[in-house]
C-alpha cells in the first residue's frame, strides 16, 4: 500500500483515501490536478502524457476535447508508444509519443518530434547527477569546462540561419526537420566519415548487455576498441532500417555543394563539423588531455570525448543529438531557434570552415538572449565546430575523443541497434573508433570529466542501475539533470537515490547483470529516455495523480540540493512555459482549501471540498454606487419626479373672471327702486288694493282669531326681538296689533332676548299709543333684556319673577299693577300670561321661544309676529300645533288692518311696497331675458373662437 | 395644576348640563332647584359676559387709535358713540335722548343698509343670467320672480289670483317650508350631538384638551 503525501500538510495517507485524514485536504483532484511547483533541484518524473492531461492546461484539454479523440483509454496509448519503433534519445517525448497521436494539443513541434523519433524508451539511467535548476540559465559563468559547452549558437548567426519569420506551415509539412533531411542526404550519399578515435576503454561488460542495442551502437563499442575504421559507404537502406532518420542524417550535414565527393575520399570529412572542429584548434578554449593531443578537435566537443570517458557511448551521441533534438522538433509551433537549427544543418559550408570568425562573432539580432550571451560565455565561436554546437559539451568531448581516423567510421549514421551490432559494426572495421568506444563502458581515466556516475549498489532495476549518463559539469544544467529524470522515470524506485553526485560509473562494479546498458525490452529506446532529459521543464514539473507518491519523494530529496543556484531560463522557454497558468491553478486549488471560519466545521481545513472551477475565489468585484444612466434614463428619471412631485403641490385655483361691476347700472337699479318706493309714499297713493285676508284657514287667520279672543284686561307677554333695521315692517305689523290689544285694554309686559329690544317696545308702544296711551307700570311694563338665550328664555319661562323685572326705579316689576295678574297665588309663571306674542325677524329667536317656552303655556295661545323672510322657517311649528297662529310680513299687517277695518302703517306703506316689488319684478325679469341672450351670445362666440 | 384645572372644569360643565337635562324629564325639587340655579347663573354670566363683550370691544378699539392703525378714525367714532348711549342710558335724565338716539341713528341706519340690501339684490339678478346662463339660474331667477309676483300686488288689480293664491302659497308653504323642516332638523340633531359631546366630555369649549 502505498502512501500519499498530502500535498497541504506533508502527511501520509494511504491511497484509499481521497480526502488527507489529518487535514481534510482533497488528495486527488478530479480537475485539474495541482502541480507540485518546479523548485529548484526538483527531479523531474517520468510520466505518460495522458496521465499528464488531468494537469494539462486548460488550453490543452480544451484542445484535446476539440479533437474528438479518445484519450482515455490508456490501452489504446500503449501500442502507439511501441508503434514508435525508432528510438528516440529524447525521452521527454515519450508520453507525447503516447498520446500524440490522440492528442492534437500538443505542439505541432512535438508532434512533429514524435514522428521523427523513437518511441520513448524507458531508458536506463543513472541516478540522479544534478538537480534540475530550471531556472538556470544554461549558459552561466564560462568556466573551464563551461567553455566547452558552447554550442555555438551564437557562433554563427548565419550559420544557423535563425528565421523567425519562416512560415511555420512549411516548417510543419516537413516530417522530418531541415537538418535531418540534410543528414539523410549524406546519409543517402553512404559517404563514411571518419570518426574521431574513441578511447579504447570501453566498458566491457556483460554482452547481453549490448544484445539489444542498436547496430551503431554496437557497432560504436567494437569502434572504440578499434580505432581506425576505414571509411566506407553506409548503406542508406539498411540505415535507414536500423538507425532512426535523426541518426541517420546525423553524420550528414553536408550539402552537395560541400563536395560530398571529397568527403568520400576524404573520411576525415565525414562530420565535417567535427572536421572543422579538428580544423580550427584555436577555437579551443579548453582543450582536454585528449583533445590537446589530436588536433582539430575542439573543446567544444570535449561533451563528445567524455562520453568516452563515462564509458557511454551511447549517452555520448545521444546529447549531440539532443542537442540536435530541437531541429527535430522543428514543426510549426518549434521555437525560432529550433527551427533555424534546421538551417543550421544545412550550414555545411560554414561549418566547413569559411566561416569566419568575424561572422561568429556577429550576433544576430534575431537570436535569443540566452543564446546571444553563448559566445560571449565561451571562449571563442567555433565556426568549424557549428554542427558541434548543436551538441553538448559533453558530446564535443567525446567527439574529440574520437580519433579523425575514426570520422568515417563515426560518419555512419547511428542506428539505434544493440552493442552488438555496434560491435559487430566495429568487427567489421565500420565503426567508428568513437563510437566503438561508446561500448566500452569504462572511460578514460585521464579524462577531465566529472567522476561518471555511479550505480548505486541499491540501485536493482536495471534501468536505475545503467549509468549511460556521465553528467559533467561541462554540460548544461538540464542536461546535468537528466539521469535524475530519466532514472526517476524509468525505474520509478523509491530507494533509489536520485539526487546522485555525478561520479564515474562503475558498470564493472555494478556488474549489471540486471542492469544492461539498454534493456532489451526497450531495445532503442534508450536514446529516447536519455534525451527525454530534454523534456522542457514545464512538462517534467507535470505529476500525474498516480504518481503524486513519486513526485513528493523527489521533491523531499531535491530539497537537499536547494543550495544550488536556481538557472535562468531562456526568454523564449519563459515565454512557452504554461507555468504561469499550471501555478495559477494549483494556487487558486490551494485557496479553496481554506479554513471554515464558522459554523460547526469552524478550524476545519477543506472540510468541504470545492470542485476547481466549481466556485472560484476570487476578488468581489467593485461596484460603482453611482447609477449608470444614459442621459436619456436620467431626463425621463428627472420628468418622473418632477410629475411625482407636482402632485404634492397645492395648485392654483384659476380666478374667475372679475365680474365686471356696472355702476351706472346699480346706480339706475338704485335709483327706479328709490323712485318706486319714495313717490307712493309721499304721494300717499292707494293705486295698489290691499290684501283681503282669505276665508280659508290660514295662520293669519289663526292669528287674528286667537288675537280676536284675547280676554280684555288681560295680560300678556310680548316678545320684542327683532333689529331696528327690520322695524319699518315689524312695527308695520306690530303697530296694527298692540292697536288691537290697546282696544281690548289688555296689559302688555314687554322682555326682550336683544339689548336693543327693549327700546324697540318702547318705540312700538309709543307708535301705536296716540289713540290709547298706555301707562308704564300699571297697563305695560318692560321687563328689559333678558339675557342667556335659550338658557334665559327657559328659566324665565319657569320662574319669571327671579330671572328679570328687578329695575332700581320701579322695584320688582313683577309686583307692578301690569302684571297683578300674572302672580298667581304667590307664584308667577308663564303660563299666567294670556298669551304669549313673539315679534321677530329671525325664525332663530322664534324657534328658541317656542322650544323653550311654548311646552310652559300650558295651553294659552303661542303666536308669532315675524318678519316675511323668517315666516317659512316657523311655519313648521304651526302645522305642528305649538304656534297657534303667525302674522308675517306686511302683507299680513295689511290683512290684519284690513281685518280691523281700519288703515294702519302697513296700508301706508302698501303701495310704496306694491310698486317697488312691481318694480323689482321689471328689472329682473326684463334684465334676465337680457343678460340670457347677451350671455348665449358671448358664449357662441367663445365657442367659435375656440373651433377656429 | 393645569390639568386639575381642566378636570374641573369639565365635571363642572357634564355636571351641569346632565343636571339641567335631567330637568326636562324628571320633576324632582332637588334637580329643579339645582337647574334653577344653574340656569340662574347662566343668565347672569351672559350678562356678564355681555358687559365682557362691551368691554372687549372699547379697549380693542382703544389700541387701534393708540397704535395709529388704519381705520382707527372709525374706531373714535365708535368709541364716542358708545361713551355716548351707555352715558345716555346710565344717566336718569338723559334717558329722553336715548330714544332719538334710537330713532334717528341706529333704526335708519340699519333700514337703509336693508334699502341698499335690496338694490343689490336686484342688480344681482339681473346680470345672473348674464354670467350664468344655466337652468340652474334660470330656475333660481324664476322662483324669486314668482314669490315677487305672488306677494307684490299690481296697480289696480291687487294680487294675481293664481300666483297668490295657488302657486305663491305651494312654492312657500310647501317647498320652502320642506327645506326649512329639513334644516330645522338638522339643526336639532347639530344641537343634540353637541350637547352629547359635552355631556360625555368630547368637546370641551370651556377649555382643556379633548
Amino acid at each position: 500500500m502505498n502512501d500519499v503525501i498530502c500535498i497541504s500538510c506533508g502527511k501520509p495517507n494511504t491511497d484509499k483515501v481521497a480526502i488527507c485524514q489529518y487535514c481534510g485536504t482533497a488528495l486527488k483532484q478530479s480537475a485539474t490536478e495541482p502541480l507540485a511547483p518546479i523548485r529548484t533541484g526538483d527531479m523531474p518524473v517520468k510520466m505518460k502524457t495522458s496521465d499528464l492531461e488531468g494537469t494539462l492546461p486548460g488550453w490543452l484539454r480544451d484542445a484535446r476535447k476539440a479533437s474528438g479523440e479518445k484519450d482515455s483509454n490508456p490501452a489504446a496509448k500503449v501500442p502507439a508508444v511501441k508503434k514508435v519503433a525508432p528510438a528516440s534519445p529524447i525521452d521527454f517525448l515519450t508520453g507525447l509519443s503516447q498520446v500524440g497521436e490522440e492528442e492534437e494539443e500538443a505542439p505541432d513541434w512535438l508532434k512533429s518530434l514524435q514522428n521523427s523519433m523513437p518511441a520513448p524508451v524507458e531508458s536506463i539511467l543513472p541516478a540522479k547527477a544534478e538537480p534540475v535548476e530550471e531556472q538556470k540559465a544554461p549558459v552561466e559563468e564560462p568556466g573551464p569546462d563551461q567553455t566547452q559547452a558552447n554550442w555555438g549558437f551564437g557562433a554563427d548567426p548565419s550559420a544557423f540561419a535563425f528565421d523567425e519569420d519562416s512560415e511555420p506551415g512549411e516548417q510543419a509539412e516537413q516530417e522530418t526537420p531541415g537538418w535531418m533531411n540534410a543528414l539523410n542526404e549524406q546519409k543517402e550519399q553512404a559517404r563514411p566519415e571518419p570518426m574521431r578515435k574513441v578511447p579504447a576503454e570501453q566498458p566491457k561488460g556483460d554482452p547481453a548487455i549490448f544484445e539489444d542495442l542498436p547496430d551503431w551502437l554496437a557497432a560504436l563499442t567494437e569502434s572504440s576498441a578499434v580505432p581506425p575504421i576505414p571509411p566506407a559507404r553506409s548503406d542508406p537502406t539498411k540505415q535507414q532500417d536500423d538507425n532512426p532518420d535523426w541518426l541517420s542524417g546525423l553524420g550528414g550535414d553536408f550539402t552537395p555543394d560541400d563536395g560530398s565527393q571529397a568527403a568520400e575520399t576524404d573520411p576525415t570529412e565525414t562530420l565535417d563539423w567535427l572536421a572543422r572542429a579538428n580544423q580550427e584548434p584555436s577555437i579551443v578554449s579548453d582543450p582536454g588531455p585528449t583533445i590537446a593531443e589530436k588536433p582539430g578537435v575542439t573543446d567544444n566537443q570535449d561533451w563528445l570525448a567524455e562520453l568516452t570517458s563515462g564509458a557511454q557511448p551511447v549517452e555520448t551521441s545521444l546529447p549531440a543529438t539532443q542537442k540536435a533534438d530541437p531541429s527535430l522538433q522543428v514543426d510549426s509551433n518549434m521555437p525560432d531557434w529550433l527551427s533555424n537549427l534546421q538551417d543550421s544543418g544545412q550550414i555545411p559550408d560554414a561549418t566547413s570552415g569559411k566561416t569566419s570568425a568575424t561572422q561568429l562573432n556577429d550576433p544576430v539580432e534575431t537570436t535569443p538572449d540566452w543564446m546571444a550571451s553563448l559566445p560571449q560565455a565561451s571562449v571563442e565561436p567555433q565556426p568549424s565546430a557549428m554542427p558541434g554546437t548543436d551538441l553538448p559539451s559533453w558530446l564535443a568531448d567525446a567527439m574529440n575523443a574520437l580519433p579523425s581516423q575514426d570520422a568515417a567510421v563515426a560518419s555512419k549514421p547511428f542506428s539505434s541497434g544493440s552493442f552488438e551490432e555496434i560491435e559487430g559494426i566495429n568487427k567489421n572495421g565500420e565503426l567508428p573508433s568513437w563510437m566503438a568506444s561508446l561500448g566500452q563502458p569504462e572511460s578514460e581515466p585521464e579524462r577531465q570529466h566529472p567522476p561518471s556516475i555511479e550505480t548505486s549498489a541499491a540501485i536493482e532495476t536495471p534501468v536505475s542501475s545503467a549509468p549511460f549518463l556521465q553528467p559533467s559539469v561541462d554540460l548544461p544544467d538540464w542536461l546535468n539533470n537528466l539521469p535524475a529524470i530519466d532514472n526517476r522515470m524509468t525505474t520509478g524506485a523509491v530507494d533509489t537515490n536520485p539526487v546522485v553526485q555525478p561520479k564515474a560509473v562503475d558498470i564493472s562494479a555494478s556488474k549489471a547483470p540486471v542492469t544492461p546498458l539498454i534493456p532489451p525490452s526497450v531495445d532503442d529506446q534508450n536514446i529516447d529516455s536519455i534525451l527525454s532529459m530534454d523534456m522542457p521543464d514545464w512538462l517534467t514539473g507535470f505529476t500525474g495523480p498516480e504518481k503524486e507518491q513519486k513526485t513528493a519523494q523527489v521533491t523531499e530529496n531535491h530539497h537537499e540540493d536547494a543550495n544550488l543556484l536556481p538557472a535562468e531560463l531562456p526568454s523564449w522557454v519563459q515565454s512557452m512555459r504554461p507555468m504561469e497558468s499550471v501555478m495559477a491553478g494549483t494556487r487558486d486549488s490551494r485557496d479553496e482549501q481554506e479554513i471554515e471560519d464558522n459554523g460547526p466545521l469552524a478550524g476545519l481545513q477543506s472540510i468541504l471540498p470545492v470542485q476547481s472551477g466549481l466556485m472560484e475565489t476570487r476578488k468581489a468585484k467593485t461596484y460603482s454606487i453611482k447609477l449608470l444612466a444614459t442621459d436619456t434614463q436620467r431626463a425621463q428619471a428627472l420628468l418622473l419626479e418632477n410629475l411625482v412631485n407636482s402632485e404634492s403641490e397645492p395648485q392654483q385655483v384659476p380666478k374667475s373672471a372679475k365680474t365686471l361691476i356696472i355702476r351706472p347700472l346699480r346706480w339706475l337699479i338704485a335709483a327706479v327702486l328709490l323712485i318706486a318706493t319714495i313717490l307712493p309714499a309721499i304721494l300717499g297713493t292707494k293705486i295698489f288694493p290691499s290684501p283681503v285676508l282669505s276665508t280659508q284657514p290660514s295662520a293669519l287667520g289663526a292669528f287674528i282669531q286667537t288675537t280676536t279672543n284675547l280676554p280684555d284686561g288681560s295680560v300678556v307677554l310680548v316678545v320684542v326681538d327683532y333689529q331696528p333695521g327690520y322695524a319699518a315692517e315689524m312695527e308695520a305689523i306690530s303697530v296694527p296689533l298692540i292697536e288691537q290689544l290697546k282696544t281690548k285694554n289688555i296689559r302688555l309686559a314687554f322682555i326682550s332676548t336683544s339689548p336693543v329690544g327693549p327700546f324697540m317696545a318702547d318705540r312700538l308702544v309709543q307708535k301705536s299709543g296716540n289713540a290709547n296711551i298706555y301707562q308704564i307700570g300699571t297697563q305695560y311694563i318692560n321687563l328689559g333684556y333678558l339675557p342667556g338665550g335659550a338658557g334665559g328664555i327657559k328659566i324665565f319661562a319657569e320662574l319669571p319673577r327671579y330671572t328679570v323685572g328687578q329695575d332700581s326705579l320701579l322695584g320688582n316689576m313683577w309686583d307692578a299693577p301690569a302684571l297683578a295678574d300674572v302672580t298667581v297665588n304667590g307664584v308667577t309663571n308663564l303660563a299666567n300670561f294670556a298669551a304669549v306674542f313673539v315679534l321677530t325677524d329671525n325664525p332663530d329667536t322664534g324657534r328658541l321661544w317656542i322650544e323653550q317656552a311654548q311646552p310652559l303655556m300650558e295651553a294659552k295661545p303661542f303666536l308669532l309676529v315675524v318678519s316675511a323672510q323668517a315666516e317659512p322657517m316657523v311655519r313648521p311649528y304651526m302645522l305642528s300645533g305649538q304656534v297657534v297662529g303667525i302674522l308675517a310680513g306686511l302683507e299680513g299687517g295689511a290683512m290684519l288692518e284690513n281685518a280691523l277695518g281700519k288703515d294702519g302703517l302697513a296700508r301706508a306703506d302698501w303701495d310704496a311696497f306694491g310698486a317697488a316689488m312691481l318694480t323689482a319684478e321689471l328689472l329682473i325679469s326684463i334684465g334676465g331675458v337680457w343678460g340670457l341672450v347677451v350671455g348665449l351670445r358671448a358664449r357662441r362666440i367663445n365657442a367659435k373662437q375656440d373651433e377656429a | 395644576m393645569k390639568r386639575i384645572f381642566a378636570s374641573i372644569n369639565t365635571v363642572i360643565a357634564i355636571s351641569a348640563g346632565v343636571i339641567v337635562l335631567l330637568g326636562y324629564f324628571i320633576d324632582l325639587p332637588t334637580v329643579s332647584g339645582f337647574r334653577f340655579i344653574l340656569l340662574q347663573w347662566a343668565v347672569i354670566l351672559a350678562g356678564v359676559a355681555l358687559l365682557v363683550g362691551v368691554w372687549n370691544l372699547f379697549s380693542v378699539h382703544i389700541q387701534k387709535i393708540h397704535e395709529h392703525r388704519p381705520g382707527s378714525m372709525g374706531s373714535v367714532v365708535l368709541l364716542f358713540f358708545l361713551l355716548l348711549t351707555a352715558i345716555v342710558s346710565i344717566a336718569p335724565d338723559l334717558q329722553p335722548l336715548q330714544s332719538v338716539m334710537l330713532n334717528g341713528i341706529m333704526i335708519p341706519s340699519e333700514i337703509s343698509l336693508i334699502a341698499v340690501l335690496s338694490v343689490t339684490l336686484i342688480y344681482a339678478s339681473v346680470r345672473l343670467l348674464r354670467l350664468r346662463g344655466d337652468l340652474t339660474a334660470i330656475l333660481f331667477l324664476a322662483t324669486a320672480l314668482i314669490i315677487l309676483l305672488g306677494t307684490g300686488p299690481f296697480p289696480g288689480i291687487g294680487q294675481l289670483p293664481v300666483i297668490s293664491d295657488w302657486l305663491r302659497p305651494f312654492i312657500s308653504h310647501a317647498l320652502a317650508t320642506g327645506g326649512a323642516r329639513g334644516i330645522l332638523i338638522g339643526v336639532a340633531l347639530g344641537t343634540l350631538t353637541t350637547g352629547l359631546r359635552i355631556l360625555f366630555g368630547v368637546d370641551r369649549p370651556y377649555g382643556g384638551e379633548s
